[in-house]
Order: C-alpha cells, then structure tokens, then sequence
C-alpha cells in the first residue's frame, strides 16, 4: 500500500482546524463536571423529557375525553352552535338543540346564550325574553338557566322562564316536574 | 476516646483498607479504576480525555453529540476497567472504546438518516473568510466526503491520514489485525481521491508524490 504525502498534508491542515474548533468549545469542561456528578448525559435528559411529555400528552388526552370529548354539543335552527354565543330568536322563535335531546326553544326577540356547556348539561342564559327548555333527565344531569338574579337548577324537567329585565319581571311555568 | 473491648465470643470485626489514590504510572491509575477510586476516574479523565475527544473528533468531525459520546466513553472505561489486561495498552484500549463508540454513532445516524430532509453533507457552506475560512472550507469538505464512506474505510483514514495514528495504533484501535487495516487503508484511499476530484478545494491535496 502506498500513501500520499499529500493526503497526510490535507490530514494535517484539517486536524489543526479540527483542534482550533475543540479549544474554542467547553467539551472537557462539561463532561468533566458530568463524570463527577455522575449526571445522565444530555441524551439520557432528553429520553426522560421525552417521556415526560409522552405522559403529559397522554393525561392530556385523556383529560380531553373525559371533558372537551364528551361535552354536549348544540345545535341553533340546526347549524353547530358555539357556547357563549349570543343568540337572538328571530320572529317566529330559535330552536335550539342539545346532543343529549334536551331542547331549548327562545321566543320571538328573546335573547340567550350558552354557557359552561360540559357532559352533564350547561347553563343558559337568558338576557331577555321567554325560553322553553325540555331537559331530558339523565344520571348527573345538571342544567340550569339564569334570568336576571335568579337562578333554576334542573335534573329533568320541561318548564318555560321569562325574564323582563326592563320591568325586572320573572316568570317560572312548569310543565313537568324536577326542579328545585 | 476510649477504645471498647470485644464483647466475649463476638468475631473481631473486619475492614478492608483502602490507599488513597496517589497518580502515578498507568500500572497505578488502572489499580486505582479497578478499586473504583473517584480519584482515579478523576485522574483518567485529565489525563486522557483530550485524547480520547481528539480521536472521536477525528472520526465523525466537531459535532454536537460530541459531548455524550466523550462522556460514554469513560463511563464504559470506568465500568469495564476489569477487562484491560494489560495495564500498559490502557491509552490505546480507551481508543478502542471512543472508536467503537463512534462506529456505534455512525450506525445510528445511518438507521436515521431517512428521517431527515437534509443530509448531513447537503447543508450549506459556511462563509469563508480568508485563510482560515478556506480551511473550515476544506475541514467540512473533508467531512463531507467521508460521510459517504462505509464506517470502517471513514475510520481507518480518519486515524491514519487525520489524526496521524500509526498503522499498528489504527488497527489496536479498530480491533482489526494490521493486514486488514491496510486493505481497508488503501480501500478507504482510493474511495477518498475519487470522490474528492469533484470537491475544488481539495484539489491541491490530489495526487503527487506518494
């Protein structure tokens, strides 16, 4: 075998340029303090924040489909509704329907929105005029509707509110039983 | 203080001593790393660790793995001391380590390589500026070629014709007997010069006396 010289030059220039680099890095310096702490290397750090963001993403998942997953879902005259909303009922009222069949329905110019929507049912907000709710009664159910300072929490029931924030007048109708 | 007597019938309580580490032949700093002495693993550290990030700066170039491959090194040196017989060779056994550490990394990257979208010798030039310029020019050119080598030929050259190994060191490092670094020697050559005709800055480095 027969060796160039000129490849033990170009050898040469690039280890000197090669050393050049190392001097100006703090290689030694960062392992030396590694060894004696017997830290895990960086590699072993990123395979820990690797799994730690694993585990993060997988509560976060499963918090999402015990949550944001299951949460109802509505719709308003039979387009997807988006909670905190405001809705105002045209002439001949708004229908508005929730994925577990529970119904609302506001009155001509009533005025409402959705809020703190979850898997066990949510809260209306009636700013002004007359909504009929028809909440299907389920296990852990919990509706309500407020109107003005007043608050009607329901499990399962059919009832209508009307609420003049003008004249500050409430009314309750019950059409079927549970509420409280 | 008052020394306490032995309670009748208790056995006499034994102890091992240990000397503290004092440097001196590697005969002694291998004693030492076989005792496990922190002070000893200190001392392998200052005395080789240059050395040992030389030869994997060598082999795969100044790179940002460079550190957790320097500090696997001696973690396997300190863990696997009791396989040194020869308390002598210990510089050359820790090169051994570092290359097949490298060799190891060079293989991973090559596992990996499909998931990136540039490879390793597509990235741009850095600028150059003046004489010292040119030289990163011809470092990462160098680099670059042997990035397309096979791992053993890339090694081998690395050794000999970068870090300027003897042809006995190159092949106690690579494991390999001196015949066969030869063959890969001259493989490795030839792979080099073919593929450096396309490189314009390596030019003058091609072909000439020998």
């Amino acid at each position: 075998m027969t060796e160039p010289t000129k490849l033990f030059e170009l050898g040469q220039i690039v280890a000197e340029e090669q050393d050049r680099q190392l001097a100006q890095l703090d290689t030694l310096a960062q392992v030396r303090e590694q060894l004696a702490q017997r830290k895990p290397r960086r590699g072993g750090q990123r395979v820990w924040l690797a799994l730690a963001a694993s585990v993060a993403a997988a509560l976060a998942l499963l918090w999402w489909a015990r949550s944001g997953a299951n949460a109802l879902r509505f719709e308003v005259a039979g387009r997807p509704g988006v909670s905190d909303a405001w809705m105002a009922a045209p002439e001949g009222g708004l229908p508005v329907r929730f994925s577990d069949g529970t119904t609302l329905h506001l009155a001509s110019s009533a005025q409402a929105r959705i809020a703190d929507l979850d898997q066990k049912g949510a809260r209306v907000i009636l700013e002004r005029g007359r909504a009929e709710l028809a909440v299907v009664h389920r296990p852990g159910a919990r509706w309500s509707v407020s109107a003005g300072p007043f608050e009607v929490k329901v499990t399962g029931t059919r009832f209508s509110v009307e609420w003049d924030a003008v004249q500050e007048l409430f009314h309750l109708n019950m059409m079927e039983d549970r509420w409280r | 203080m008052q020394r306490q007597p032995l309670a009748s019938g208790e056995p006499p309580r034994m102890g091992r001593v240990i000397p503290l580490f004092a440097p001196g032949s590697d005969e002694a700093l291998v004693a030492g790393l076989r005792a496990r002495d922190p002070g000893a693993q200190r001392t392998l550290f200052e005395q080789h660790g240059p050395y040992v990030q030389r030869v994997l700066a060598r082999v795969l170039g100044v790179d940002t793995e460079l550190p957790d491959l320097l500090h696997d090194v001696f973690i396997e040196a300190y863990e696997g001391i009791d396989r040194l017989s020869d308390p002598k060779a210990l510089k050359g056994w820790l090169a051994s380590i570092a290359v097949f550490t490298a060799r190891a990394c060079l293989r991973r990257r090559k596992r990996r390589s499909w998931l990136r979208f540039v490879g390793w010798d597509e990235l741009p030039e850095p600028p150059s500026t003046g004489a010292t310029g040119e030289m990163t020019l011809a470092l990462s050119r160098v680099y670059a070629i042997l990035n397309g080598m096979p791992e053993d030929e890339r090694i081998a050259f690395a050794l000999r014709y970068i870090d300027g190994m003897e042809l006995t060191e190159v092949a106690e490092a690579c494991g390999v007997s001196l015949a066969t670094i030869k063959r890969k020697l001259s493989r490795a050559q030839e792979l080099f010069q073919a593929r450096a005709q396309r490189e314009p800055v390596l030019q003058r480095w091609l072909g000439g006396e020998t």
